[in-house]
């Protein structure tokens, strides 16, 4: 029942859905807006669970004071102290709240990602070699690209930006494409076998 | 010789770190002013914008980037707000990425000020759905049903823009500016389900991967990261909509003398690779 | 108060550059404290702009609602999420689990048949061959490149003689497209760097104007 409840009302609701595409019937299209509303709630649900189980993660090392739980504690207060700010003040442009989004969260966020720019010159002098044929092809395309799609391409040479674009309109696109219709296969093989009852990974252990 | 190679492949990272800072930082400082020139994704991207011009049916635009993605689509939104306000389109904002949100509402008020926007009669801003799937699949028949009220809680109804916008139907464009999958989504229910005019803008991380619903034909134009949004602001500066570039535009000499950098690393990894005596044994490598 | 926020923001983004030389007890702060902040951002997020207009607003202005029409349905389904809090609720969470799974996995069968499979071969089919020599070996290559790549994906028969030599061309278009994504990957890690360092020579220390 734990198990064989859920994968029924999956059937059920994906058959629902596959089903409403080929009949556009008035009425079949109301409960399809329906039960797009409905589904946004479990979304609303994941989104709820998540800060939760953040709040519970970071707890957790506190009260055990586990390696680094003081760093654990920056994140509690932290959490709690924009909470109480926004749901004070309100989230619009001009408020408190909003002074610690752009000068807290959006440099902290922004800078963690700016930070892949240094690791991945670093990576590309250390790793990135032409040891076969494959290998060679990937670095010369990525090269061609990387100068001809720049300024700087145009002034090195006339041929790079055009080449550059050559290889994204069709090297590029045959090969995202090929990529594509396997990945959508796929995801219409798994997304069959879901509606099926074949694939249950959704619902995690016994 | 080859003994300095070898000693060139174990360099410390921190080196290469340095190259980068220098080469980025550099440019700013003594700038060489490259032209930026607009490619046919973008052109084709600004042409369709610019079809809506003459205040007719609104653009329909969906911040779902981060602030991990600011640098790279935050331009290109400002850019597209810019172009869409100075020829009178009037713009309707969603979002599906949680602190796009912020984003969202920073730009749009920061934008619409410049050119006398009025929010609620130009433009709106209808906040945030966690479920980007079930909300195109809800714009489709209704709107109101996907977001009732606006960012600031107003209903949908008392909101002026808003009088006659139901569906796809009533917006002249769909613009999706994504650090993630959402474009897929758009394409396969606005697009594919829906017959809705689509514009992407995407981060150069994935740009390449949607050039295939370019030239599918299901999306209109494609925006790359920040050199597309580049080439957004000079199409905007040769309209005369722009006095000059923002800070797509300011970044490309940076652009330019970092990939440089980073070709002259790669090129020169595997000089000291090939030279350096490993070239030709099996498994070795830096 | 604009200066001190810019100081704020600028001293917080050489905390996370701090890194660059090692690990160290400022960057672990910033860290930290951007998991917190972002925390706090989404409770404000999903009681602003989720709960109080799907859920809260409708309760309080007509109550009874909520048993006409199933309307109680869709909270029933957010409570359910909530159960997986508990370590003998957690099972209840998979109602509403499969609920999306299972509308999604309906919704997404056609559209992504149309979307990314026909009307990608269509468009592959459909090309004309026409213009200049380039953009002639160019719509060659994207039908050819796009077949071998597929032929490529074919892992049911092992890849020999004929069938092997296609999925070798292939694997070259395949490597060439990824070289494509490599190059733009570069391009997008590098425009994260100057977004920051625009921010610091512009916004904070006003050396660029």
């Amino acid at each position: 029942m734990k198990r064989t409840f859920p994968i029924a009302l999956a059937s059920a609701v994906g058959l629902f859905g596959l089903v409403q595409f080929f009949v556009p019937h008035r009425a079949l299209a109301g409960i399809f807006q329906e039960l797009n509303r409905w589904d946004v709630f479990v979304y609303a649900g994941a989104l709820v669970l998540g800060t939760v189980s953040l709040i519970r993660h970071h707890w957790t090392k506190v009260r055990r004071r586990s390696e680094h739980w003081q760093y654990s504690t920056v994140t509690l207060v932290s959490l709690f102290a924009t909470a109480g700010i926004g749901l004070v003040t309100g989230m619009e442009r001009g408020t408190l709240f909003n002074d610690v989004f752009v000068n807290v969260l959006m440099p902290l966020e922004a800078t963690m990602f700016a930070l892949l720019a240094f690791f991945i010159a670093s990576a590309s002098f250390r790793a990135f070699r032409a040891r076969s044929f494959e290998a060679t092809v990937l670095l010369l395309t990525a090269v061609v690209v990387m100068l001809g799609r720049v300024p700087i391409g145009h002034a090195i040479s006339d041929v790079l930006p055009g080449a550059a674009d050559w290889l994204l309109d069709y090297a590029n696109t045959a090969a995202k494409r090929a990529i594509m219709i396997g990945v959508g296969l796929g995801i219409a093989s798994t997304a069959l076998k879901v509606l099926l009852g074949i694939e249950r990974s959704y619902l995690g252990e016994e | 010789m080859r003994a300095l190679l070898r000693r060139l492949l174990h360099l410390d990272r921190r080196a290469t770190f340095v190259i980068v800072a220098v080469a980025v930082v550099a440019p700013f400082l003594a700038p060489f002013g490259l032209p930026v020139r607009p490619t046919d994704p973008v052109r084709q991207a600004f042409a369709a914008v610019d079809s809506l011009r003459g205040g007719g049916k609104p653009m329909l635009l969906s911040y779902d980037f981060e602030p991990g993605a600011e640098a790279e689509l935050g331009p290109a939104a400002r850019a597209i707000l810019a172009h869409a306000f100075s020829n009178g389109t009037p713009v309707v904002v969603v979002n599906f990425m949680p602190a796009g949100l912020g984003l969202a509402e920073n730009d749009l008020e920061a934008v619409a000020a410049r050119y006398g926007k009025v929010n609620g009669r130009d433009y709106v801003f209808l906040g945030y759905n966690p479920s980007v799937l079930n909300s195109l699949l809800m714009i489709g028949k209704e709107i109101r049903d996907a977001f009732p009220t606006d960012s600031g809680g107003t209903p949908v109804d008392e909101i002026p823009l808003m009088r006659g916008i139901h569906s796809y139907d009533d917006f002249g464009l769909v613009v999706d500016l994504s650090s993630s999958y959402q474009p897929d989504y758009f394409v396969r229910y606005a697009v594919g389900r829906f017959g809705a005019r689509l514009v992407i803008g995407a981060t150069a991380v994935l740009a390449s991967d949607y050039y295939p619903y370019l030239h599918a034909g299901q999306s209109e134009g494609l925006i790359g990261g920040m050199k597309g949004a580049a080439e957004y602001e000079q199409l905007l500066v040769d309209a005369g909509i722009l006095a000059g570039l923002a800070e797509g535009g300011q970044g490309m000499d940076s652009q330019s003398a970092a990939h440089v950098a980073i070709v002259a690393l790669i090129v020169l990894g595997n000089l000291a690779y090939l030279l350096g005596g490993r070239g030709r044994r099996a498994g070795r490598g830096a | 108060m604009d200066a001190v926020w810019t100081t704020v923001a600028a001293l917080l983004t050489l905390c996370v550059f701090s890194f660059l030389y090692r690990d160290n007890p400022l960057y672990r702060f910033a860290e930290h404290l951007m998991v917190g902040v972002t925390g706090g951002y989404l409770i404000c997020l999903a009681w602003f702009e989720v709960v109080r207009p799907l859920v809260w607003v409708p309760l309080a202005d007509d109550p009874g609602r909520w048993l006409a029409d199933f309307q109680f349905v869709p909270l029933l389904l957010l409570l359910l999420m909530l159960a997986r809090l508990g370590e003998r609720t957690a099972w209840l969470s998979r109602i509403p689990l499969a609920f999306m799974v299972g509308f999604f996995a309906g919704v997404q069968i056609p559209q992504v048949l149309q979307a990314d499979v026909l009307r990608q071969v269509e468009s592959t089919v459909a090309v004309s061959f026409t213009g200049s020599w380039a953009e002639v070996a160019g719509q060659l290559v994207l039908v050819l490149g796009c077949l071998a790549g597929l032929v490529y994906f074919f892992f049911s028969r092992p890849h020999r003689g004929a069938l092997g030599g296609v999925a070798r061309v292939g694997q070259v278009v395949l490597m060439a497209g990824f070289g494509a994504s490599f190059g733009y990957t570069v391009m997008a890690r590098i425009s994260l760097l100057i977004g920051r360092v625009l921010f610091l020579l512009r916004d904070w220390l006003g050396v660029v104007s």
